[in-house]
């Protein structure tokens, strides 16, 4: 319990939660379908995972590295249950009127958007884990919708359709490169800006 | 910009540069500076006291953070409550917190030339300024380093140059040697020795060395109050055989308290 | 300036410009309406990519509040001569500043490859005013960030901020929320609805009533990260409110049928500007710098048509939605490539004179989608006999089967009967008269279809 509220944890889940939620029913007021627009919802996951992202670390890295514990599996285990808990917070849409997008979608997008976040906490130290997910979101923003080029398609992965190869492939290629990274431990310190 | 800082205009016109009477100031609900009478000169003026006994509110009040809860009090001549007053006060003050905070991006020299900015020293003297400081406490070959990238004692003697980068008439150290090795804490000493001959100087320490080493008046608190305030010789004459402690002066020290021993 | 200058190197500001500086350069070149115009289009992509530039400049501010964020900072803080607001200074100024450069860099990288093509800027007080707005905007961008990260000192809140205003920017472009009343884009000086014609721009009032709502935003937003206890945040906001109460009410309302009506013709920019000689060529003032390139296909084309019946003796640009102004003169529309360059520079006679065959009228309620392919083939075959371009690409408009069959007996025909049947299509065409595949399909109709 001591080392989720180190880490931030309830905080983490309460803005993961609220945001997702607020997202939702906004939508169901203002619109007549009973999907979100995959950009709004590619938005609200990386927002989820910009919640993860303030997990990754307590206050003191090189604190968390002397501590006894098996990190690299205590690292791996974090981001499987927040991949856990962000999947299972966008699939209950799917029981409402108003989904966030078909499961496939949720989970590729869930999986890939925390890879990468892990990853720039492994590549930049968990302060700026967020840096990952909101470039992203930019670029996500920027082309706006689907497209049939494969690069862009994986460059673009969360505003994709589900059955999208290429998008797929990248979420995959993500979190498992952004899992190892993370795992391996994050390298810079914690005290820098 | 003003060009000439008001030290240079302004002579000194008042008969102790720190005066406090029946002061009295809060921290948080207690109530941890609970009548005060205090007067310093100029010098070197070491102050002791036990965990809690109000050495950092005491100090956080001199140096303008908190507001005083009743009493009277005057710095550098001046009172603490007009807005005017306070930044003439501010201007002369060199300030270094128990936890010093700092921008961990910055250099050495930019840090202390920032600091130097923010107590409106003339702008054409900072960088000589600057300089002179980071010399005084012997960190010329880190002085082009990134913060974040020095260890405790070197931050701890980055604190105290930018306490002093401005030529203060007032120097208010809270802890200052924490994290300083014997041969920086002895460089240390002979600083504040030579600060002293022309600043009043109020060091807040647990080691009592330190004020045996440096000062020329030592005070002691506990609970708020002073308790006894002399020159080290006379802390130290002060300590008879029974008392705890390794030093004369230490003995003194307890003796000044008035206690058996224990974690003081 | 010292301070100034230990800020620009040491603060987020420098990181943040370059990120702009990165997003707004891959804006005007991998994409965006400045494919397809001048200066203005160029301006408005740059003001449209703010839906991405905001949230970026906003999320920086509140990552550099952090820093104020420990105590022992604050304590040093307080305890320095220096008031409040000359110490929130430097690292205000410092972003403004490398938010702002970014942008106006971004635009000077995107003019200087249009004055190194024949299209050259065709810069107004209003554009240059709008491209303004758009740096301010990211300004207030950066201090609003800087108050909302003093005001929820938390890890979350920098990126919490930059994704909030995302997806509040892709929720408007959504759903419309508030644009049957009045845009609330252009609160934050996007463009959400574009209109990119480079004979349009947005007037200088409202540039004028923009900067000062962003002005009054950046102000509160300043007074607010000063503040240290909560009644002087409450002061804070009150300018920006003010201000938006003033605002909102005047910014332009999109018609009914959602055209953005921010935009306003620019009558100076679409002034005819002609090249030298006969026949005449003009084109509006805005393109100017295309006319010498444009002049000899547009006469070859009036050449071609020379033998037609009232065949036009003169040639002006026209917009897409408009024909020509009068049959005695030829309209012609120009598509910019890249860069303010002409898109094919090589096919403009065709293109020209396959748009004077067109029809000028509809065919009859009734008629059968046969109707509809023959017409388009008569007028193919028109278009086409003029240049004798038979492998110009015709676009996807009605790839007909019978075009290769139906060229080759038109063109079998002595010469001039040929010219006989192009110019009774013409007059038929133009003129709303007869059957627009009478003659020039007699051959073919019988044998292919």
């Amino acid at each position: 319990m001591l080392h989720l509220r180190a880490r931030h944890v309830p905080q983490a889940l309460a803005v993961a939660f609220a945001a997702t939620t607020a997202m939702w029913l906004g939508w169901l007021v203002f619109s007549t379908g009973e999907q979100i627009g995959e950009r709004i919802s590619a938005l609200s996951i990386a927002l989820a995972c910009v919640a993860v992202a303030g997990t990754l670390a307590g206050y003191d890295e090189s604190l968390d590295e002397t501590g006894a514990r098996p990190w690299p599996r205590v690292r791996a285990l974090h981001l499987l249950i927040a991949f856990a808990l962000l999947s299972g917070l966008f699939a209950i849409s799917l029981l409402t009127p108003m989904r966030f997008g078909p499961l496939g979608f949720l989970i590729r997008d869930v999986a890939g958007a925390l890879g990468l976040t892990a990853l720039t906490a492994g590549a930049l130290g968990s302060q700026r884990a967020w840096f990952g997910p909101v470039v992203l979101s930019a670029v996500n923003l920027f082309w706006g919708a689907p497209d049939d080029r494969p690069m862009l398609q994986a460059l673009t992965f969360m505003i994709q359709p589900a059955d999208s190869i290429a998008a797929g492939v990248a979420a995959a290629g993500l979190a498992v490169i952004g899992t190892l990274a993370y795992m391996r431990r994050p390298r810079r310190p914690a005290t820098g800006l | 910009m003003r060009s000439v800082s008001a030290a240079e205009t302004a002579p000194t016109q008042y008969a102790w540069p720190v005066e406090a009477e029946d002061l009295k100031v809060r921290a948080g609900r207690t109530m941890a500076v609970d009548g005060l009478d205090l007067r310093l000169s100029t010098g070197v003026h070491g102050l002791l006291g036990p965990n809690g006994a109000g050495k950092t509110t005491l100090i956080r009040a001199l140096a303008t953070v908190l507001p005083p809860a009743g009493g009277q009090l005057q710095l550098l001549g001046r009172g603490t409550a007009k807005g005017s007053d306070l930044r003439e006060i501010r201007r002369e003050l060199g300030y270094l917190p128990q936890h010093f905070g700092f921008y961990p991006r910055f250099t050495v020299r930019e840090f202390i030339e920032y600091m130097a900015w923010l107590k409106e020293m003339p702008d054409r003297q900072v960088t000589a300024a600057g300089q002179r400081a980071i010399d005084r406490v012997a960190l010329s070959s880190h002085a082009d380093k990134k913060l974040k990238a020095l260890s405790g004692g070197m931050l701890r003697r980055v604190g105290i140059a930018q306490a002093i980068v401005h030529d203060p008439r007032l120097v208010l150290l809270d802890e200052p040697t924490v994290g300083l090795d014997p041969a920086q804490r002895v460089g240390f000493r002979d600083l504040l020795r030579e600060i002293g001959g022309d600043t009043c100087v109020l060091v807040s320490t647990h080691l009592v060395e330190d004020v045996s080493a440096a000062c020329s008046n030592v005070i002691v608190m506990a609970s708020g109050r002073q308790v006894w305030q002399g020159t080290p010789a006379q802390l130290s004459a002060l300590g008879g055989p029974d008392d705890p402690g390794d030093s004369p002066t230490e003995r003194g020290y307890s003796a000044a308290l008035g206690q058996a021993g224990g974690w003081g | 300036m010292r301070a100034l200058r230990i800020e620009l190197r040491r603060s987020v500001a420098l990181g943040i410009g370059l990120a702009l500086l990165a997003f707004g350069a891959f804006t005007i070149l991998a994409g965006g309406y400045f494919r397809y115009g001048g200066w203005a289009a160029l301006s408005y992509t740059l003001r449209d990519s703010l839906l991405i530039l905001w949230p970026l400049a906003a999320g920086a501010g509140a990552w550099q509040a952090r820093r104020e964020q420990s105590r022992g900072v604050a304590e040093l803080m307080t305890t320095s001569a220096r008031p409040a607001a000359a110490q929130l200074a430097p690292v205000a100024i410092a972003l403004a500043v490398t938010v702002s450069l970014a942008y106006l860099l971004t635009l000077l990288a995107g003019s200087v490859r249009l004055w190194l093509s024949p299209a050259q800027p065709y810069l107004t007080l209003p554009g240059l005013a709008a491209a303004g707005v758009g740096a301010l905007s990211l300004i207030t961008a950066a201090w609003t960030g800087l108050a909302v990260g003093r005001a929820v000192p938390s890890r979350f809140t920098a990126p919490g901020l930059t994704l909030i205003t995302f997806m509040i920017g892709a929720a408007l472009q959504e759903f419309d929320l508030l644009s049957n009343t009045h845009d609330p884009g252009l609160l934050l000086a996007t463009i959400s609805a574009p209109y990119q014609q480079d004979w349009v721009q947005l007037p200088l009032s409202l540039s004028a009533l923009q900067a000062f709502w962003l002005t009054a935003l950046a102000f509160s937003a300043f007074c607010f990260t000063l503040a240290r206890h909560r009644r002087g945040r409450a002061l804070a906001v009150v300018p920006a409110t003010l201000a938006l109460m003033v605002t909102f009410p005047l910014l332009p309302a999109p018609t009914p049928d959602g055209w953005d009506t921010a935009f306003r013709e620019d009558p100076e920019a679409m002034r005819p500007v002609c090249a030298e000689g006969e026949p005449r060529v003009c084109v509006m003032r805005v393109h100017s710098g295309l006319l010498e390139d444009l002049t000899p296909p547009i006469r070859q084309a009036l050449k071609a048509m020379e033998t037609l019946p009232s065949a036009p003796t003169a040639a002006t640009e026209v917009r897409a939605e408009s024909g020509s102004p009068d049959r005695q003169t030829l309209g012609f529309e120009i598509v910019l490539g890249a860069a303010g360059r002409l898109e094919e520079p090589g096919l403009i006679t065709f293109e020209t004179l396959r748009e004077a065959m067109a029809p000028a009228c509809e065919p009859p309620s009734d008629a059968s989608f046969e109707d509809y392919s023959d017409r388009s083939l008569a007028w193919d075959l028109a278009g086409t006999w003029l240049t004798d371009q038979v492998d110009a690409p015709r676009g996807e408009n009605w790839p007909d089967e019978r075009f290769a069959d139906a060229y080759a007996a038109l063109t079998a025909l002595p010469p001039q009967q040929q010219a006989e049947q192009i110019a009774t299509y013409y007059r038929n065409a133009t003129g709303c008269t007869g059957d627009l595949r009478a003659d020039l399909l007699a051959d073919v109709t019988g044998t292919v279809s």
